[in-house]
């Protein structure tokens, strides 16, 4: 039998089921003695439970790298701690309740706050308050813990609901996966499974039932399924998957430290994304030759006030120091608005954002704020190879006004004897309607194109992106998407200027020919994408890939487009359905 | 008497357990009350799980209310770990 439910950890694990039962924690029976002796009795228990979970927290941070997963277990003595709440036990043991009764009580009334949060996050806090719950009731009734210590190896673990302490008692070398009834994406369960590298599946609906102890499961966190007993097709698949997934990362891994180039020899530009200084790390891990992207809104988020020329400055240089002065470093011109909000701007609701006061459109109206950002920019550039570029622009009249304020900040600069350079070159972003249809117009204004895949298709198709109602209508393959892309390269080769890409669709397996094919020479993917789209691109020569591009171009919709690639490329990827 | 601020929560996370805990032990300090106000809400702001009840996310604009004899002191100290202290 198979079971859907949400992997929310990636990966395959087959083993033994071991079913944790939650024990029933009847206090019924327990006596009320006396005011004075319930409320020792509780906080005995509430002190012991911390006892319990300091241990806890001082073995799992000997087990893992990452603080975080501890804070989990740290912050359920934090809470448990609350003199508020513990008042509100107090209160109803000298109302006649017995210690027990007073703990179920009062977290039962935090359960029910926490689960009606709007907020998914504190939702899934109220499995922390069940955990905590149910430990400190254990302390008070001498009922044991669930023996998790000393499971066998290849125990794929399965629970009504899997907590964080259950987590932090197993000996995760020995368990192959984890399945339970409740939890999400951002459930610690799922955290720290992640943590972990155990495979996991949760949300699976009354699988405690279904699944005996013994009985051999297959665990697919990578598609969110739970093969019970499954026969040997199913098997066969499983083990087809798994070793599909061990050998692709091999593969890719192989790619590390060589050039970029399709198959039959042509170079490719292969730049990657970051959007905070953090990621500059996984850059350089995963080989990437420059930086097509550096979205510097996060400078500006996380804070109470306007990031100073200074702290920009030193930023821009950091990323230049981490990737080498000899590389290409992209940074796009602050982008907020749209669905992007900063509270300290004070940013004025708009009507409809994502065509309102939004990025360089914003920019130029607040040149002020604009003005420390390039300042900031022409700084680093003395240190190493900066572009900037611009998002949102539809009009060549807005390329004119940020080069006026360049040069007007330059000759400040140079009478304040700052070191900076003004020889830097300044691309536009190709992410609007407008943008693509005077890109003959744009080309002659700036130094170089990026293309960004994931707004153009949004303002192209007339499509909200974040609205899961019209998704069917944000397709990349759709032949105007497409033929705006062709337009956009067309134009940037005649005019001799490079063009590049940053959205997600350059490093779609599917449209990587059909770009090729086009004639573009730059792709700027997510750090962890770099070495999958080296693969990609040596696979494909320049004949194939315009044998298939000459046929999408005649083609009349996104589904027959979408359809036809994935036949063709899957062949050349060598998928077999 | 009565001293109120309207303040911006900062940080990835919004009023997480860490920050909570933090800020819950430094009030209790003071011998003022302390409420918090958000979304027609109110909790008591020396309690980390009425805190935490609310979910109040990154970006939300909060409002601080402190009664009694050393209420300027805490709304000073309060305002000072949100603004501060939000990793």
């Amino acid at each position: 039998m198979t079971y859907a439910g949400l992997g929310c950890s990636q990966g395959y694990g087959e083993g033994n089921a071991r079913i944790i039962r939650e024990v029933p924690l009847d206090y019924s029976k327990v006596v009320f003695t006396s005011v004075s002796d319930e409320k020792k009795r509780l906080n005995s228990a509430i002190e012991a439970f911390c006892a319990n979970t300091e241990k806890l927290v001082n073995s799992l941070r000997a087990k893992t790298s990452s603080g975080g997963e501890c804070d989990i277990l740290s912050g359920h003595m934090a809470m448990i701690k609350d003199p508020f709440m513990l008042g509100q036990m107090e209160n109803f043991i000298e109302n006649g309740h017995t210690a027990e009764s007073a703990l179920a009580t009062v977290c039962g009334i935090y359960i029910d706050m926490f689960s009606a949060a709007e907020d998914d996050l504190t939702r899934q806090r109220a499995n922390d308050i069940i955990d905590i719950k149910s430990r400190i009731l254990k302390i008070m009734l001498g009922v044991k813990e669930e023996e998790l210590e000393n499971l066998p190896p290849g125990t794929v673990i399965v629970a009504h609901n899997f907590t964080p302490s259950m987590t932090s008692r197993i000996n995760h070398e020995n368990i192959a996966g984890i399945v339970a009834e409740k939890g999400g994406l951002t459930s610690h369960s799922a955290i720290l499974a992640r943590a972990f590298n155990i495979p996991a599946v949760l949300g699976v609906e009354g699988i405690t039932s279904k699944i005996k102890s013994g009985d051999y499961v297959i665990v697919d966190g990578t598609n969110g399924e739970v093969h019970v007993n499954p026969n040997r097709e199913q098997k066969h698949k499983f083990f087809r998957l798994k070793n599909r997934a061990i050998e692709a990362q091999r593969e890719i891994n192989a790619y590390r430290g060589k050039e970029t180039k399709t198959a039959d020899g042509i170079k490719i530009n292969l730049y990657g994304n970051i959007g905070k200084p953090s990621e500059t790390k996984a850059l350089i891990e995963n080989d990437a030759e420059g930086v097509g992207l550096v979205r510097t809104e996060f400078l500006f988020m996380d804070r109470f006030n306007i990031p100073t020329e200074e702290e920009q400055y030193r930023a821009y240089a950091q990323v230049i120091d981490a990737v080498g002065r000899d590389k290409e470093v992209v940074i796009r011109t602050l982008d907020i608005g749209g669905d992007k909000d900063i509270a300290y701007l004070n940013l004025k609701k708009e009507g409809n954002s994502y065509l309102g006061l939004r990025a360089i459109r914003y920019c130029l109206d607040k040149k002020d704020i604009f003005s420390i950002q390039l300042r900031a920019i022409m700084r680093a550039a003395k240190k190493g190879k900066i572009k900037i570029l611009l998002p949102f622009v539809s009009d060549v009249e807005e390329i004119r006004e940020t080069k006026k304020l360049i040069k007007s900040l330059s000759e400040e600069m140079s009478k304040e004897r700052v070191h900076f350079s003004d020889n830097i070159r300044i691309g536009t972003m190709i992410e609007t309607p407008a943008a693509v249809i005077s890109a003959d117009l744009l080309a002659k204004e700036v130094d170089f194109f990026s293309i960004g895949t994931n707004d153009l298709t949004q303002y192209t198709n007339a499509v909200d992106r974040g609205n899961p109602k019209v998704k069917n209508y944000y397709r990349v393959a759709s032949p105007a998407v497409l033929r705006s892309i062709k337009r956009v390269i067309d134009v940037a080769l005649e005019n001799g200027i490079p063009v590049g890409m940053c959205g997600e669709a350059a490093s779609d397996p599917m449209l990587i020919p059909v770009f090729l094919s086009f004639g573009l020479r730059e792709f700027s993917v997510s750090p962890y994408n770099i070495l999958s789209t080296r693969k990609i691109i040596s696979a494909w020569d320049k004949k194939r890939a315009d044998e298939i591009t000459k046929e999408v171009m005649t083609m009349s919709c996104a589904s027959e487009i979408e359809a036809f690639l994935k036949k063709k490329t899957d062949r050349v990827y060598g998928i077999s359905n | 008497m009565l001293v109120s601020k309207i303040l911006t929560v900062g940080g990835k996370e919004g009023f997480h357990i860490r920050l909570a805990d933090k800020f819950t032990g430094e009030m209790m300090k003071y011998s003022s009350d302390i409420k918090i106000r958000w979304k027609g809400k109110e909790v008591n702001g020396k309690s980390i799980m009425s805190i935490l009840s609310l979910g109040i996310r990154s970006g939300s604009r909060i409002e601080i209310v402190c009664t009694g004899l050393d209420e300027t002191d805490m709304l000073c100290r309060a305002s000072s770990i949100i603004e501060n202290e939000f990793s």
